[in-house]
């Protein structure tokens, strides 16, 4: 198994890391009090900021003598009120979002430099949630999406800030108080950063995800009552209901799932830019279409829906689209046919910037190769996929690696690799709440396990699996469930309760 | 150099590189003065000493800890604006709007 697969021994989310660095900063701190006390701390002098402000405006900030091309202090302090006065324009504005655009595209411009709190990102996200917010409400909704993704990506790389949004969400401390969730909640930017980190930590970890969601969305709806760009709290509303369907996904809960979408679409439905919503409630939609096993019907739905998100400037999702495609292709047996798609998604932009979005490529791509007897091209696969968690840990996308793996350990012949890292798969699944796949993985350890003539370890799984294949409706599952058990009791004429019980939940379910 | 204290370069290198950044996002987070701000930066320093925990993320609790301060500043300094425009004559609200509520 490859070293980016184990499971760490600490396998909680790390959003924080101690390093020499944090000592040291403890003591800067200490120092600088002490050494500051009584002393008045200079700062720049807002009047002379704002005039240097307007003499740069009508010049769209491009003449060079006026602005340095170094990250300095003096372009940092003029852009930073920039970005002040651009969260209090009230009003969508032509004229905002050009200067957002501008603003953005100097930073983009700058060396950088030598920076503890990720500013220069924090910046861009400023100025492209500005430009996301101006162009929505101008009725511009392709350059509205294309600064999302802007957005997206420059929340990436603004750490602290990420730091404290994701150690929000992951907090399962009592005594969150309101003064945290309105340090977050309070204004759309927070909001957008928090939907933006949501969009990555749901597939993630989804179970811990869905515990806080519930109490996310209440206090959206309560609290958020954006004076202007109103229609910001459905999409936000919105935006959160999506994570809830992909958290319910993630659990096995399909019909809760699309329940929840239907919420999300209707809320979308309220906001300025209903159609980028909807195809992303529609890519959600079919993906759990392929978990309860309809693969004709994605296949049949997804190239409309490619159209559309490709014309419509959607490149996450149609990356997410063809990860779909080439899954449901797989599943139906056109191996071959599978790895377009699946290459179509690694290659693109989005699986380029997002590690975790092109782990789970490389993970399918595994699967697929091995599928398809192409052993060498495989291993690549994983070995690309397990230097890519080495960037990014993704639970969910480890444990997926590792059930890829299994499956090349019996194609292999080697079955005893094959259940252990099918039973590490398992456990994996269980934690992160993924019930389903933890059902699904049973099975597959049932299977092997019945290979090399263990039959009573594979009736254990099988009966293991059963709650849940019955609790989730997994119709597919309980008929392969039916069958390796009667082929158990065939080679061991035992356990027929165990047989015409699996019968009864199958057959009663249709 | 100050006793127990920093350098004149350390002092520069701190400034440049904590309490300026600081500063700036208490500007751009919470519209306020570059004034306010470094007031509000300050106390978050002092408040740090003893508190900082160097086990957790200090940035992060650096940054929770200058939003939080900024966003008190501010519903202060809009209460006393409002008590002001309702209770102090006029010749008082007049030199309040001029120089500032401080």
């Amino acid at each position: 198994m490859p070293d980016g697969l184990r499971r760490r021994p600490d396998d909680r989310p790390v959003w924080w890391a101690m390093t020499s660095a944090s000592v040291n900063l403890e003591q800067s701190v200490r120092r600088w009090v002490e050494s500051t006390k009584g002393a008045s701390i200079p700062v720049p002098s807002d009047l002379d900021l704002t005039g240097s402000l307007l003499q740069l405006k009508p010049y769209g900030f491009s003449k060079q003598r006026e602005v340095d091309r170094n990250a300095d202090d003096e372009t940092l302090n003029i852009l930073s009120l920039l970005g002040s006065q651009l969260l209090a324009q009230p009003d969508p504005s032509q004229e905002a979002l050009d200067e957002a655009s501008v603003a953005f595209n100097l930073l983009s411009a700058l060396e950088s430099r030598a920076d503890e709190f990720g500013e220069l990102y924090e910046l861009r996200c400023r100025f492209s949630f500005a430009a996301w917010r101006h162009a929505r409400a101008l009725g511009r909704p392709e350059l509205s999406r294309a600064w999302l993704e802007i957005f997206d990506h420059a929340a990436v790389g603004a750490s602290t800030v990420r730091d404290c949004v994701t150690y929000f969400l992951m907090s399962a401390r009592a005594e969150e108080s309101a003064a945290l969730s309105e340090n977050f909640l309070v204004d759309a930017e927070s909001l957008l950063t928090v939907t933006s980190v949501l969009r990555d930590l749901r597939n993630e970890h989804p179970a811990v995800v869905e515990r806080k969601l519930p109490a996310l969305r209440e206090w959206v709806d309560l609290n958020f009552r954006p004076p202007s760009f109103r229609d910001e709290r459905e999409y936000f509303l919105a935006e959160l209901e999506l994570s809830a369907a992909v958290c319910a996904k993630w659990a096995g809960c399909c019909q809760a799932s699309l329940e929840i979408i239907e919420r999300a679409k209707r809320l979308f439905s309220q906001t300025r830019e209903a159609e980028s919503g909807t195809l992303d409630a529609e890519v959600l939609r079919l993906s759990i279409r392929y978990e309860t096993g309809h693969y004709d019907e994605v296949l049949r739905e997804l190239p409309g829906l490619q159209t559309r998100l490709n014309s419509s400037g959607m490149a996450t999702s149609l990356a997410k689209s063809w990860l779909l495609e080439g899954v449901a292709l797989k599943s139906m047996g056109r191996v071959v046919e599978s790895l377009r798609p699946l290459r179509l998604a690694l290659e693109s932009e989005p699986c380029r910037r997002s590690a975790v979005l092109r782990t789970f490529a490389l993970g399918f791509l595994a699967d697929s190769c091995i599928l398809a007897g192409r052993r060498g091209e495989a291993l690549n696969f994983l070995k690309a996929a397990a230097e890519s968690l080495g960037e990014k840990d993704t639970p969910t996308a480890r444990t997926h690696l590792k059930a890829v793996v299994g499956e090349g350990h019996r194609i292999d012949g080697d079955v005893s690799r094959a259940i252990a890292a099918y039973r590490e798969a398992r456990e994996e699944w269980q934690s992160l709440g993924a019930e389903r796949w933890a059902a699904y993985t049973r099975l597959l350890t049932a299977e092997a396990l019945l290979l090399t003539g263990r039959e009573k370890e594979c009736e254990a799984e099988v009966l293991a699996a059963l709650p849940t294949i019955e609790r989730l409706k997994m119709v597919a599952e309980g008929l392969s469930a039916l069958a390796l058990l009667r082929e158990s009791v065939r080679r061991r004429r035992t356990n027929r309760t165990a047989l015409r019980d699996v019968a009864r939940h199958v057959l009663g379910n249709g | 150099m100050l006793p127990s204290g920093m350098s004149p370069a350390e002092l520069e290198q701190f400034y440049r590189l904590f309490f300026l950044p600081l500063v700036r996002r208490a500007v751009r987070r919470h519209r306020l003065s570059f004034e306010d701000a470094g007031d509000v930066v300050q106390d978050a320093f002092v408040l740090a000493v003893g508190k900082l925990d160097p086990s957790r993320n200090p940035k992060a609790w650096l940054y929770q800890v200058v939003d939080h301060l900024a966003a008190n500043w501010k519903r202060k300094t809009l209460r006393r604006a409002r008590l002001v425009a309702r209770w102090a004559p006029p010749a008082a609200r007049r030199q309040a709007s001029v120089v500032g509520d401080d």
